[in-house]
């Protein structure tokens, strides 16, 4: 594993257990996850990559293969936000630090900080259900972004959301990405997200899923949805999804 | 600023409060209306029921103290799955079978009756919280766990919470089962002491004053539920609400 790739994947499998059936779901995935990029897990439902973001976050374990970790600390955005009602936004925000022992005076000035950059302002004290979708996903972020993640996975942080939410948000990971230098490794359904975001795709195929491509994005960014060339690409990478 | 002081708001306004109060007053002048027009010394009444109520309270600490600790740490793992089976036999047990030997170890004593309450009202409790914890969404229990919750933090700002619900509806179950197991357990074990169990007793021989003593019983039970529990219930669930 050269210093460069944070997260290696070699022949790794899983199984679900279905009634006492072994159902397979991933086969022999081969992957490096290079430090600093943003790698997007892209395929059809329930083709296993929400499984592979599983394994990569140390949630769920391999049945064969090896999975080498070179990351010390790694956070998770989650389909459905994953807030815990019982807490503030700003408990949310800092559960992480508070699991790890920190002190009242660093979660508060770490939240503080989190909640002006994320548009919280006003909400420190509100609970998720006083909430809408958008700002549960930007309380989730920030409850990421809290631990100073080397890596940071998202499961399809945008579905549960609304189009103008949704075009809004993506632009905003993208700048965290940028800014902070986070590697992040996201699963997505949509190809054009995936293009629009990633710098190389992981293209799955159906179950027992594999990775059949990783293509390599050609668009420099800021990138152009309407662009000739990309809607030509999306067309190209739909046909290997399909 | 990132914590704030969390008071239990279980009442909507004073007005709310002070009829709360009212009906627990109830059945103190049911009592005293009672002792007037009938045979039955009023304050004995009151006495043994506070006596009763006091073993019940009692019972009712421990019982919930050791239905948290079993509740939470048995609702998943290896040792939890063989527990489970055990447990439900256990409860299936008829506990007034046991009560003559509990009688001979402990004597007629106050502490007989608090440990045959302790058996009666831990199940329910214990089954309820068991319950609350099987329950937990998937996505909390992953951000759990992702963001380092483990050993007694785990407990307290995650697994506790959890458990509210069932804390609630495992006591107003336990404690309904307790209120019929207090009277039988003191009239068997025959204590000298202040109880609801020598009241009904003494009087048996007078049927309307055992009838004004079930009425004034089952109102003051109401007035619990309705001026704890309810309350109590209603707001374990809010907190749960995403």
């Amino acid at each position: 594993m050269t210093d460069n790739v944070l997260i290696h994947l070699n022949n790794v499998t899983k199984h679900f257990e279905d009634d006492g059936r072994k159902v397979p779901v991933l086969k022999d995935i081969d992957l490096d996850v290079q430090r600093g990029e943003f790698l997007m897990l892209l395929g059809p439902s329930g083709s296993g990559k929400s499984t592979l973001l599983r394994l990569l976050s140390g949630l769920e374990k391999p049945d064969s293969g090896t999975l080498h970790m070179g990351v010390t600390s790694h956070s998770f955005v989650f389909q459905d936000f994953a807030l815990f009602p019982w807490l503030t936004v700003a408990e949310n925000i800092g559960f992480g630090l508070k699991m790890k022992g920190r002190s009242e005076s660093e979660i508060t000035a770490v939240v503080k900080d989190l909640v002006s950059e994320m548009g919280l302002d006003g909400f420190l004290h509100a609970y998720p259900r006083e909430l809408s979708g958008g700002m549960k996903q930007r309380v989730g972020i920030a409850r990421a972004l809290a631990m100073s993640p080397e890596v940071m996975f998202l499961d399809e942080p945008f579905s549960a959301l609304d189009t103008f939410t949704e075009v809004k948000l993506r632009l905003e990971v993208l700048k965290i990405w940028e800014t902070r230098k986070i590697t992040m490794v996201m699963v997505t359904h949509s190809v054009e997200e995936a293009l629009f975001m990633a710098d190389r795709i992981a293209v799955f195929s159906e179950r027992p899923a594999t990775i059949s491509n990783i293509v390599k994005n050609p668009f420099p960014r800021p990138r152009n949805v309407h662009s000739a060339e990309f809607v030509r690409k999306v067309e190209e990478i739909s046909n290997l999804v399909e | 600023m990132y914590m704030v002081k969390k008071y239990v708001r279980i009442y909507k306004r004073r007005v709310h409060v002070l009829w709360t109060f009212l009906i627990v007053l109830l059945p103190f002048l049911f009592v005293f209306f009672v002792g007037a027009i009938s045979t039955a010394q009023k304050m004995s009444f009151v006495g043994d029921l506070l006596a009763s109520t006091v073993r019940l309270f009692i019972a009712y600490t421990i019982s919930l103290f050791i239905a948290v600790i079993l509740g939470i740490t048995l609702s998943r793992g290896r040792v939890g799955a063989f527990m489970l089976p055990v447990f439900d036999v256990l409860q299936s047990f008829p506990t007034f079978a046991m009560l003559p030997l509990a009688v001979s170890f402990f004597g007629p004593s106050e502490t007989t009756v608090v440990i045959f309450l302790i058996i009666t009202v831990v199940w329910p409790m214990l089954f309820a919280i068991i319950s609350s914890q099987k329950l937990i969404k998937t996505a909390w229990d992953e951000a759990a766990t992702i963001y380092g919750a483990t050993g007694w933090r785990r407990i307290v700002y995650f697994a506790l919470p959890v458990a509210g619900p069932g804390i609630v509806t495992g006591s107003i179950v336990g404690l309904g089962e307790g209120w019929e197991a207090v009277v039988g357990a003191e009239i068997i074990v025959g204590i000298r002491a202040h109880g609801l169990g020598g009241f009904f007793n003494g009087y048996s021989q007078s049927g309307h004053v055992v009838f004004y003593g079930v009425m004034a019983l089952l109102l003051f039970i109401f007035a619990m539920n309705h001026l704890l529990w309810l309350p109590f219930l209603e707001r374990s669930h809010k907190m749960l609400t995403e």
